[in-house]
């Protein structure tokens, strides 16, 4: 019989830390800004950045389905499957969260602004 | 037996050693290029504007020093008309013979030529007479007089120019003034400097004429018009030449009216445009300078033709705040600043 | 032995099987939505009951329950968690059969655990992915769901540990 847990373990955890880490660095940017992307079916509906909502608001990307939207956070708000798991995700408030309504093919995610790298005058 | 399962855990041991040395070497070696190939900046004035440097790659403060050299000797050994024995000074000061210059200052005042020819004349490298009456941004900045300007005008004739092999004439009471492509003349240069360093990839501004250089992606901001600390549109583009001509880089306002230094060569005044920049993008650095600046003088439909001649891209942005970009980059642009609005 | 009587003893055992699985499962679906995590994406305790039946019973039945489960998910929660649960089920099965029954792979159940849970996790997210249209998901919940599964990983691979021989003491008086 196997053991529970051997050498060849530490190396399949630190493999999967390394999968975890090399997936976490695209999203990685040096920006203090954040920009939430609402995708629709798999096409970006809409960029906000965050920093610059001044007024709290909410749209409407698909009937039935609320975003809402304030400095530096954003949240599903109203969604029309049974399970409700979009609004459970809470407040992305930080780069790399992520929020999916599936069965309405909504996802929020959230990104550092594209930084200008040179200005042409 | 016991011998033998002793030496096998050895060599276990051996083995997880051996393959830790791998690892860290190969992480050292990793470390070092990654640290090697991680980016330098630096900032700078030549050429009487502020010079912007970024390099990726290797030896990133050695190269940027010979960027720099570069760009001073642009100005010092061949364009500038302040600079005593500079090509064009040797050009200026003996009207009506050939002059021998070098080959690099030769092809930018033909390219600059063969831009004349095409905008029937409203960008002339021959307009010398006419900048030293207005002198934008020197000491005796004012508003010649229609007298002065009609006297000097006969003298802005690019067709007088002429350029043979590496000879230049031009005719008398003629100077030139390669103002409107010296920045992007001194990025084609840098990028054939680049070409031979290790360099894999750079962003070089001179005065807001920029150089992208290498594979890498670039967000390049296209300044505001109306307030030149912000962007108002970003491209994504690689590998090409970015110049920006706009009426709120040097001005000055007399008596309630604001003369802008973009000069259309025909009148001898500032050109009068429903345009307050445009912002040209092609594969030469002398072009897209001289385009943005024909272009905005041009307008924008006048422009549209001139752009494909020489498979040029732009961005017009007008006075009222609406924006035209043109189709090749139409998906390279972004708007940054909600308050302008892409015309359709 | 009679072969009918060891026919009907192996199905009742599968039966319970199921049972658990499908308890386990429901158990799961108790746990609120973490944040961060995608919605219908499951720690997949129930595993330890496909990655035994993998390893000791039979791989046709180790599949037979992840489509079960796949079912039962679709039946309590809608097809989005129906199609979640049999992309991350099958994947692990998968793992589960190759591993445990590999005679080369020589690693303790803490690593097989560990494999399972991830491809379970990413069968998961690419279901999310082909739902939503949207690739970004990859990066957006990726690495948690990683480091997710290095927890559940060794929650599973333990309890397969710990209850294996009990089990299979089970199997053989059969």
């Amino acid at each position: 019989m196997r053991k529970l847990f051997n050498r060849i373990d530490i190396f399949i955890i630190i493999g999967v830390l390394l999968l975890s880490f090399l997936l976490f660095l695209p999203g990685l940017s040096d920006s203090k800004d954040l920009v939430a992307q609402i995708y629709v079916d798999g096409e970006v509906i809409e960029e906000i950045n965050l920093n610059e909502v001044l007024e709290p608001y909410t749209f409407s990307p698909k009937e039935g389905t609320v975003i809402s939207v304030k400095n530096g956070t954003i949240h599903f708000s109203e969604a029309v499957c049974r399970d409700k798991l979009c609004i459970n995700s809470g407040e992305l408030s930080s780069k790399g969260q992520t929020a999916a309504c599936l069965p309405e093919r909504i996802v929020i995610t959230i990104k550092g602004a594209d930084k200008t790298d040179m200005i042409t005058y | 037996m016991k011998i033998s399962d002793k030496l096998k855990k050895i060599d276990k041991r051996a083995l997880i050693a051996v393959v830790i040395c791998i690892a860290l070497i190969i992480g050292i070696i990793v470390f070092d290029s990654v640290k090697k190939s991680t980016e330098y900046q630096t900032t700078t004035v030549a050429m009487g504007t502020v010079i912007n440097i970024r390099l990726f790659g290797p030896d990133g403060e050695e190269n940027s020093k010979l960027v720099i050299e570069n760009i001073n000797e642009t100005e010092k050994a061949l364009l500038s008309r302040n600079e005593k024995n500079s090509d064009i000074d040797r050009i200026n000061a003996t009207p009506g013979t050939e002059v021998s210059v070098s080959a690099e200052t030769a092809e930018i005042i033909s390219k600059s030529l063969d831009i004349s020819k095409k905008c029937e004349g409203v960008f002339d490298i021959s307009i010398g007479e006419i900048t030293k009456l207005w002198d934008f941004g020197g000491d005796n900045q004012k508003i010649p007089s229609a007298e002065e300007i009609a006297d000097k005008l006969n003298s802005v004739r690019y067709s007088s120019v002429r350029v043979t092999d590496t000879n230049v004439r031009i005719a008398e009471g003629q100077s030139l003034d390669l103002g409107a492509v010296g920045k992007g003349a001194a990025c084609d240069r840098i990028k054939t400097l680049l070409s031979a360093t290790s360099t894999d990839s750079a962003v070089i501004s001179v005065g807001g004429s920029l150089l992208l250089y290498g594979k890498k992606d670039f967000n390049i901001g296209i300044v505001n018009p109306e307030n030149d600390n912000e962007s108002m549109a970003t491209l994504r583009i690689s590998d090409t030449f970015v110049s920006t001509s706009g009426n709120y880089e040097k001005f000055f306002e007399e008596d309630g009216k604001t003369y802008h230094h973009i000069l259309d060569a025909t009148t001898g005044y500032p050109a009068d445009s429903r345009l307050s920049s445009v912002t040209v993008i092609c594969d030469s650095g002398v072009i897209s300078d001289a385009l943005s600046t024909a272009c905005y003088i041009l307008g924008y439909h006048s422009s549209l033709v001139l752009l494909e001649e020489y498979d040029a891209q732009a961005v017009f942005v007008f006075k009222d705040k609406t924006v035209r970009v043109t189709d090749g980059i139409k998906d390279n642009f972004s708007l940054t600043d909600e308050s302008f609005v892409v015309a359709k | 032995m009679n072969t009918k009587k060891s026919k009907t003893k192996k199905v009742a055992f599968l039966g319970i099987m199921a049972a658990l699985a499908l308890s386990l499962s429901f158990l799961e679906s108790l746990i609120p939505p973490l944040p961060g995590l995608p919605p219908g994406a499951k720690p997949g305790f129930s595993n330890v009951v496909t990655m035994f039946l993998a390893s000791s019973f039979g791989i046709g039945d180790a599949f037979f329950i992840t489509v079960l489960k796949a079912v039962f998910a679709g039946i309590t929660r809608g097809t989005t968690a129906m199609f979640m649960s049999a992309a991350g089920g099958f994947l692990s099965t998968l793992a589960a059969c190759i591993l445990l029954r590999s005679k080369k792979f020589n690693s303790g159940y803490i690593g097989i655990g560990i494999i399972c849970a991830v491809c379970h996790n990413i069968g998961q997210l690419i279901a999310a992915c082909i739902i939503s249209g949207t690739w970004a998901l990859i990066t957006g919940y990726g690495p948690l769901l990683m480091l997710f599964a290095v927890v559940t990983g060794f929650v599973t691979g333990t309890t397969l540990r710990l209850v294996l021989p009990a089990l299979e003491k089970t199997i053989n008086r059969t």
